[in-house]
């Protein structure tokens, strides 16, 4: 499984932000594919092959940049449906939103979530916040399981 | 030592009467005395009476038998014959008339012989003389014979009379020593008898007046509610009246004690009670209680007048049964005290004056009647607070007294208590719109950070897109031209409307920061517990040794209370605070900051204030009401922030149920007070 082959499904509603991490993420040297979904819905649809992505062959690892509020299933509803399923258990997810409530934070990392990213409002901040989540792509080959929360990067 | 007023009365009355007693005495002797010289008196007058009679006598027998033998003439002899017969009856009455003085009877006697030896003498003469004419000398001789015969008997006569005389003389003259004894006893006695009553009444006067006098003081200062020790070395009847004073006044006085302390528990068991039905059910409880009542009862009247029972007592052992709640009856009296807003006493008698329906007879027995007005807010009675008295027992007119300031009691208690409940639901009125402002804030803010993150990365793009841009006009395949037509636009018009963007982007992101600050202190949970404000001041000053380094600034705090509150929130609550004070330090002034305790602030011992002063720059007065509101900068040109710290703080002490406020003056500095709870208070930990 190498770090090249794993593919990172962005759940973003916003257009601007998804472009921002988009960039930022390539900025940061990450040079993986990465597939965009603009809501919770289509988040799991993509991970079931139904809806828009029905007859889409799973094809290889995933990593999951999740936003939280999001139209129609939320991205707390995600992880938590993520989690309750054993085929996409597995799958590390990044919490990126704008809240920094820490009730919220708890909460995700309660369902299961491997890093929670506050999404900073200043550029530079963001940036840092998308060089530490390439820094974490880069060991998150370890398998899922072991892929202990936050894996020492600061939120 | 006679003390009894009794006795001292009698004494006064006595003294006079006696002096009065002997002075009749001694009238009563004297006029006997006189009464006897009187008699004496006339006695010797009929005594010298009939001595004259006999000399009278002695007189006419001398010149009859003188007649006779001279001129020989019968009808002289028959003058003699008729004084010689009269004279023995004269000397008979003199000697009854002197029987009781032995010395002048002797004398009588002795004029008895004389009277038998001068008629001897004359018969002796008649004879001779019958027989014819006598001799010149014989007849001279008889003559003068005779004659000194009766000369003898008149001297005897003589001295007789002036005996009797001087015996009347001396009579009369022991009468006057009498009379003058008299007089001078009278003058003396009536003299003595006024001094003894004079003497007398000073006595009674002197220990009566001294005895009221003390009895008064005694009387004022019971009355003035001192005490004062009892003279136990008297014990008159006033004395008596000294106890039944005190016995009056040890009585009122644990009345009024008792009175007192009943209505204080009143008062204390309705500032405990939750609701209008407790009050009212303190308030029959205690009326029963202070009115010695069978039976309190609280009534509501309704638009017609009918009194509604909702609160209802009756004691035990009276058999009275208390009225159920909602029993209703109409009665004139009740009516009367809530027209006339005044209470009323109704004796048992009184009441048999009314009519009394059957209904309120039922409710109310039959006995002694208090109805007490329980008004509102206006002062309108809405209801009245009754007792009745247990047969064989009559209410005091104090009693009434008593149950009005019951009735007030309960009155201002039920106010207090509509009070709380307006301002209980206020306060959740309060508490709800805060957390829906709160929620409201959050998810606001919220909502906008995401449009926010848009801007400041797309602004940083063209940032960046600017950079590249600059990068390809520098290539040197550009013509001179082109690059001197659009660096300008580059550097000037782009670079500054993006910096603008970004500034506004920052200032913007600044708010909302700040506004999810503001809600978090308002939505975070707390965990109260005991806090030592000395530490967390401390740490404070740790943290914030570079900033005071900088500007020289100095924390001074000492013996700071330990408190309930949340660590965190009463930690970011002082930073906010000394903050505060470093950023709005005077300019070149070193920035002097100081905390203490002011526990005299405090609403009670249930909470103490903490003082925060600075030298700064001080708030101006018409500023001095906006500063704990949010996005209120008072200072805008000086510090950074939001106008976000004060609201914050405002609303930590406002969750821990303290308070804040503010003093300055401008160009003096501004002093900070926060009252915060010393043990947790109930409450404190809502979200709120």
């Amino acid at each position: 499984m190498s770090r090249e082959a794993i593919t990172i499904l962005l759940a973003e509603d916003d257009d601007g932000h998804a472009v921002l991490v988009e960039r930022n993420l390539r900025r940061a040297g990450v040079t993986n594919r990465i597939e965009r979904a603009r809501d919770g819905q289509e988040a799991l649809d993509y991970l079931r092959s139904r809806g828009n992505h029905a007859g889409r062959e799973p094809d290889g690892p995933l990593l999951m940049l999740l936003d939280i509020n999001m139209p129609r299933v939320d991205g707390v509803e995600v992880l938590r449906q993520m989690k309750a399923s054993p085929s996409t258990a597995r799958i590390p997810v990044v919490m990126l939103t704008t809240t920094d409530n820490p009730h919220e934070v708890e909460r995700c990392y309660d369902l299961g979530c491997s890093v929670y990213v506050t999404k900073p409002v200043t550029y530079d901040d963001l940036s840092e916040a998308m060089r530490r989540l390439s820094l974490f792509l880069s060991i998150v080959t370890v398998p899922p399981e072991t892929a202990a929360r936050g894996g020492g990067l600061p939120a | 030592m006679i003390r009894s007023i009794l006795s001292r009365t009698l004494l006064l009355v006595a003294v006079p009467m006696l002096m009065l007693v002997g002075l009749l005495v001694l009238f009563w002797q004297a006029e006997r005395r006189q009464a006897e010289a009187t008699r004496w008196s006339l006695h010797t007058k009929d005594v010298l009476e009939e001595t004259q009679e006999l000399q009278t006598h002695l007189s006419d027998i001398q010149t009859g038998i003188r007649g006779y033998i001279i001129v020989r003439e019968p009808s002289f002899l028959e003058a003699y014959r008729r004084a010689r017969e009269a004279l023995p009856r004269s000397l008979q009455r003199l000697q009854d008339l002197t029987a009781d003085n032995p010395s002048q009877r002797a004398r009588i006697g002795d004029f008895a012989r004389r009277s038998d030896v001068v008629l001897s003498h004359y018969e002796q003469v008649i004879t001779q003389a019958r027989t014819g004419p006598l001799p010149v000398e014989q007849e001279r001789a008889f003559v003068v014979g005779g004659k000194l015969l009766v000369d003898e008997f008149r001297t005897s006569v003589r001295e007789f009379r002036a005996a009797e005389q001087s015996l009347d003389e001396q009579r009369q003259h022991e009468l006057q020593i009498a009379s003058r004894r008299l007089f001078t006893t009278v003058v003396g006695g009536t003299g003595a008898a006024l001094l003894g009553v004079l003497v007398a009444g000073v006595w009674f006067q002197r220990g009566l007046g001294g005895r009221v006098a003390s009895l008064t003081t005694t009387a004022r200062a019971l009355a003035d509610g001192r005490a004062v020790p009892s003279d136990t070395r008297v014990d008159d009847e006033l004395a008596i009246v000294d106890r039944a004073l005190r016995e009056m006044a040890a009585s009122i006085e644990e009345r009024q004690r008792a009175t007192v302390g009943a209505l204080a528990d009143a008062v204390s068991l309705f500032s405990a009670a939750d609701s209008h039905r407790a009050v009212l059910d303190v308030a029959v409880d205690r009326a029963l209680a202070l009115s010695n009542a069978s039976l309190a009862i609280c009534t509501l009247a309704d638009a017609e007048g009918e009194q509604h029972v909702v609160a209802a007592r009756a004691a035990t052992g009276h058999g009275t049964p208390a009225p159920t709640p909602r029993t209703a009856f109409t009665w004139d009296a009740a009516s009367e005290v809530m027209r006339t807003s005044h209470p009323l006493l109704l004796t048992a008698t009184a009441r048999d004056g009314r009519a009394i329906p059957e209904a309120v007879a039922a409710v109310l027995g039959a006995g002694d009647w208090i109805g007490a007005p329980l008004s509102d807010d206006r002062r309108t009675p809405f209801g009245v607070l009754q007792v009745v008295a247990p047969p064989g027992h009559a209410f005091r007119e104090d009693d009434t007294d008593v149950i009005e300031t019951l009735a007030r009691a309960a009155t201002v208690a039920l106010a207090l208590e509509r009070s709380r409940q307006r301002l209980e639901a206020a306060n959740a009125d309060l508490a709800l719109t805060n957390r829906e402002n709160e929620l409201f804030i959050y998810s606001v803010s919220h909502d906008l950070r995401s449009p926010l993150v848009n801007l400041e990365g797309f602004s940083r793009e063209l940032t960046m897109v600017t950079d590249s841009l600059r990068v390809i006009l520098d290539g040197p395949d550009v013509p001179a031209d082109l690059r001197r037509k659009a660096m300008p636009l580059i550097e000037d018009d782009v670079t500054e409307s993006v910096r603008f963007i970004r500034t506004a982007v920052g200032r913007l992101a600044a708010i909302i920061d700040g506004l999810l600050r503001l809600s978090r202190a308002g939505r975070v949970e707390y965990r109260i517990q005991s806090l030592d404000l000395d530490r967390i001041v401390q740490r404070i000053v740790d943290a914030m040794q570079a900033t005071l380094g900088e500007v020289k600034g100095e924390v001074t705090f000492a013996g700071l209370p330990t408190v309930a509150g949340d660590a965190l929130a009463l930690e970011q609550l002082l930073a906010n605070l000394i903050g505060n004070a470093v950023a709005y330090a005077r300019p070149d002034v070193p920035p002097r900051i100081e905390l203490a305790v002011e526990p005299d602030l405090a609403r009670d011992a249930r909470f103490t204030v903490i003082r925060v002063s600075d030298n700064g720059l001080g708030i101006p007065e018409a500023h001095l009401d906006q500063v704990f509101q949010p996005l209120r900068r008072v200072h805008p040109g000086v510090g950074r922030g939001e106008g976000m710290g004060l609201a914050i703080v405002r609303r930590i002490v406002e969750r821990h149920q303290g308070r804040v406020w503010v003093r300055s003056q401008v160009g003096a500095g501004t002093s900070f007070f926060i009252e915060l709870p010393l043990q947790p208070v109930e409450g404190a930990a809502d979200v709120s």
